[in-house]
């Protein structure tokens, strides 16, 4: 096996259901040891993606190597991945022992010895003690657990989770997202991970694939699919953003200077597409680049007067709504509420400024 | 490609590589598997369905020479069956009577079902066997039992005489259309309650509350949101009723009388006495095209106009309605038991002595106990390869997305809305023309094809009812098809499995019809008791058997609920 070769090889794959086009010659390589996650909106092929992995789904073409063998004529059981899976399919007519140990049958162990691997899982899981209990007798993150433990005691080389925590409660699902992302920490194991949380996605991921309509728009760190987002769908799934419409002014390598009519001319990295002079694009600010305050800010970058459309508080945060003559819809715009600045705002339209510095802009393709 | 390393264990060879491609084949193509799984049972369901109708369908342009056939095509019987006003009667009088009883069950079952799925809270299982039991009992014992009822000294007339209202016996209880449509009535009862109740059991509550919130009243909202949504329970229990009773042969044959005898009395003579079997199989394809058409039509209309029905009625009337329509379920059946212990050849009141010798001269009887065994041993037969066939073809039409598995579910299916006669004949004939002997083989052939569409009806739901992903974990978890079937899909539908063995069980046990066609020189247990019935001093003796039949019955009946309880048990613990 080569040692630096990805774990998972995914070559143009494509899945056609009848006339439905599921997934669209997506390619993708996934590092041992990863917690790579394929983040999208219902529909948009991820499941089918992760199905094709664990061998329930077929590719119409292209081809999947996992740990450099290619996959189309192993059938699911035989495998070096295991699944948990979204509604968890725990054994109803077993217990939770008996569960947990369900794959280890092949192996042959002896009996001591498989229990005691099962009891480690449980360790592992924190649910000792609780190995004679039945399905039904656990509560959704119990379960969630021993689908884990029943994939996790076969070792295998990768583990698929298919959106494992989406029928959690919202406390509970981000303490899970902890402890998974810890577990995978210790046991090492290739993760790959569906979710169409793009917040799940962000917090637990080493990387994320970012798909729509069976294409993978794009594959990046955390960090860079939010600050560096490199077209206007992924820019749009992944948190809030504004876009205004600009036209570019020049073109220098991996940045351009466009003109943003009320704007004005701002400078900022670009997305994928080829850019000219001219051409008319999209300049993307986050809510959270843009500063808001009373009078004009000095020393800002890049300033404009607006007027205050709306505004929510959140507790922590606030979110308001600007609009700026010239442009058609309102500014969002979020600010920390650390100093109670703009205390007492209520919904009377009234003037303020808002300001952002140079790097925060992207410029995207339309 | 990447090279393949030193760690491939295999050289690939010719063999290895032509095993893989099969297995890609294999693992590529989700119909191939799925029809893979499905083949066993459409192959039977072919044989046994298509072969039949063909040869059913060919022969009806025969013509009998003596005991010889004319092969030459004509179409004679056809022309004869349109100019003899004879065949015209039965056919009209068969459809009027089996439409006429299909509408009178349903009107009769609809509060019955309509009270427990809506009134009755606490102890609904209950009452759904206590309206199904009657009918786990032998066919033929309870229209006899209406015999018994109806008859020149019948029940109602001995017991009136006795009591001094009559004088003479009523003789047009008996033997009249009025008589097979009370019966046919009676015996379908449940086939009726129970689509209606389920359809009327799914309609969310809250949809009756909206009405409520939006104005209407109790009688506005069961007509414009009740009786709707249950308008497929009443479509299947019309259907389900109209079958089968238009070619109904034993009520006919044992209470019409000369004005009650139905089309498929006529199509039986013609394969019996009057030895004309080309004629027999164009009657039979004249009725088979017939329930077709009129199913059809039916399904056709009723999905437009509006049904004919009941006024919501207050609770306790609906109550009281409800226990007087059990009693009208029970009381025919239980007049077995009673003059089964009666020490007196003739089925009439005054009741004479108590007496238990009609059980010993039964438990003395050996054809008695022949034609029992053979009934055992078709049934267990004929559940057991129904139930296998089943399993698989549910398996296959669940779990597998597949081209055209409607069509082919819709095929195996068939035999459900084709009535029992014309798959006795069909089958006669081409047992006939292969030369094949009938014996207990053509029998348990016949009833396979009858009772797969119900096996595969009573496992589908089971295979809906648990989570796919339960199946692909264990292949996750390195178990191949054989694997998990065996420790998963096995256990998850063992219920359904019992359930779909006894229900074919019983039916095999209880089908008349078909055995009395397809039968040889040993008759299973309804044709014994069918010929036990033409002699008045057997009938006692009957009695005596259709009570231990009804005990045993009750026995199982009881058992499936049980064993259908624990399945549900461990359902609902499952959602929580």
């Amino acid at each position: 096996m080569s040692a630096q070769g990805p774990m998972i090889s995914i070559r143009t794959v494509a899945k056609s259901f009848g006339p439905v086009r599921a997934v669209e010659a997506v390619s993708m390589e996934i590092a041992e040891g990863e917690f790579f996650s394929l983040l999208g909106p219902s529909g948009c092929g991820k499941t089918t993606l992760l199905r094709m992995l664990a061998g329930f789904e077929t590719p119409t073409s292209g081809e999947i190597f996992i740990d450099d063998q290619p996959m189309s004529s192993v059938p699911p059981h035989q495998r070096p991945v295991n699944m948990v899976f979204q509604s968890y399919a725990i054994f109803p007519h077993l217990n939770v022992r008996a569960n947990i140990a369900y794959g280890l049958r092949k192996q042959k162990l002896p009996m001591p010895k498989q229990n005691a691997m099962v009891d480690e899982m449980l360790e592992l899981i924190k649910l000792p003690g609780y190995g004679d209990r039945r399905s039904h007798e656990l509560s959704g993150g119990e379960r969630q657990r021993v689908a884990l433990a029943r994939a996790l005691i076969k070792r295998p080389k990768v583990l698929l989770l298919d959106e494992p925590l989406g029928a959690l409660d919202k406390q509970l699902r981000e303490q899970m997202q902890l402890e998974l992302r810890a577990l995978q920490r210790s046991v090492g194991i290739t993760f790959v991970f569906v979710t169409h949380d793009q917040e799940e996605a962000l917090t637990m991921s080493d990387r994320i694939a970012v798909m729509s309509k069976g294409r993978c728009l794009q594959i990046d760190t955390p960090n860079r699919l939010y600050e560096a987002p490199s077209n206007r769908d992924v820019a749009a799934f992944i948190g809030t953003i504004n876009f205004f419409d600009a036209s570019v002014k020049s073109v220098n390598g991996k940045a351009a200077t466009v003109d943003a009519g009320v704007l004005g001319q701002v400078k900022a990295p670009v997305g994928d597409g080829t850019f000219h002079s001219g051409a008319n694009v999209l300049l993307a600010i986050r809510p959270e680049k843009l500063r808001i305050d009373n009078k004009k800010p000095k020393g800002a970058a890049h300033a404009v007067e607006g007027v205050l459309d709306a505004a929510a508080y959140l507790g922590e945060r606030s979110h308001f709504y600007v609009r700026v003559e010239g442009i058609e819809r309102p500014i969002a715009v979020s600010a920390q509420n650390a100093q109670r600045v703009l205390e007492g705002i209520d919904d009377q339209p009234r003037p303020v400024w808002l300001s952002w510095s140079s790097d925060s802009a992207v410029i995207l393709d339309t | 490609m990447s090279t393949t390393t030193a760690d491939t264990h295999v050289t690939p060879s010719g063999l290895n590589r032509a095993r893989e491609r099969v297995s890609t084949l294999f693992l590529g193509s989700e119909p191939l598997r799925g029809y893979t799984l499905l083949s066993p049972t459409l192959v039977v369901m072919a044989i046994g369905i298509l072969i039949p109708f063909t040869i059913l369908l060919t022969m009806s342009f025969w013509t009998q020479v003596a005991f010889e056939f004319d092969t030459t095509p004509t179409l004679n019987n056809y022309a004869k069956a349109l100019e003899h006003p004879v065949y015209e009667t039965l056919l009209l009088r068969s459809i009027m009577i089996s439409g006429a009883c299909s509408i009178a069950t349903v009107l009769l079952s609809y509060p019955m079902a309509y009270y427990v799925a809506f009134h009755v809270k606490r102890y609904k299982m209950l009452w759904i066997i206590l309206m199904t039991l009657p009918f786990w009992t032998s066919y033929l014992l309870r229209v006899f039992a209406w015999k018994v009822i109806l008859g020149f000294n019948g029940v109602i007339n001995s017991g009136l005489k006795s009591v001094g209202l009559i004088e003479q016996p009523m003789e047009f209880l008996l033997y009249s259309p009025t008589a097979v449509v009370i019966t046919l009535a009676h015996a379908w009862a449940a086939f009726a309650i129970l689509p209606i109740y389920v359809s009327l059991e799914k309609i969310d509550r809250s949809l009756l509350e909206a009405a409520t919130d939006l104005g209407d009243g109790p009688v506005a909202r069961f007509f414009r949101i009740t009786l709707p949504l249950s308008l497929p329970g009443i479509i299947a229990a019309t259907l389900i009723i109209f079958i089968p009773t238009v070619g109904d042969y034993v009520t006919p044959a044992l209470l019409g009388g000369p004005d009650g005898i139905m089309m498929a009395n006529m199509i039986q003579a013609m394969f019996g006495k009057v030895n004309d079997w080309p004629m027999g199989a164009a009657l039979s394809v004249g009725m088979m095209v017939t329930v077709a058409v009129f199913a059809i039509t039916f399904m056709f209309v009723s999905r437009k106009a509006t049904e004919v029905s009941y006024i919501d009625r207050p609770n306790r009337t609906l109550a009281v309605y409800a226990i007087a329509y059990l009693l009208f379920l029970y009381i025919p059946v239980l007049f077995l038991p009673l003059f089964s212990f009666n020490d007196a050849i003739y089925v009439a009141f005054p009741l004479k002595e108590f007496t238990t010798k009609w059980y010993v001269q039964l438990f003395n009887n050996e054809p008695m106990f022949a034609a029992l065994l053979n009934s055992i041993k078709v049934g267990a037969v004929t559940a057991t390869i129904s139930t296998l066939l089943g399993v698989f073809a549910a398996k296959a039409v669940t779990r597998y997305r597949m081209p055209g598995k409607n069509p082919v579910v819709g095929f195996i299916m068939l035999p459900l809305v084709i009535p029992g006669i014309i798959f006795g004949v069909a089958l006669l004939i081409l047992m006939s023309r292969l030369g094949v002997p009938l014996s207990l083989y053509t029998v348990t052939l016949g009833h396979i094809i009858v009772c797969v569409p119900f096996s595969m009806a009573t496992l589908i739901p089971r295979f809906e009812g648990f989570d796919k992903s339960i199946e692909e974990a264990s292949a996750d978890l390195g178990e191949n098809m054989f694997g998990t079937f065996w420790r998963v899909t096995l256990p998850m539908v063992f219920p359904g499995l019992v359930a779909s063995f006894l229900l074919c069980f019983t039916i095999s046990f209880d089908e008349f019809i078909m055995a009395f066609f397809l039968s040889g020189t040993e008759p299973t247990l309804p044709i014994f008791i069918w010929n036990q019935l033409r002699f008045p001093q057997r009938v006692p003796g009957v009695l005596a058997l259709g009570t231990i039949v009804l005990v045993i019955s009750f026995a199982v009946v009881f058992f499936a609920q049980w064993i259908r309880n624990v399945g549900i048990h461990d359902k609902t613990k499952r959602g929580m």
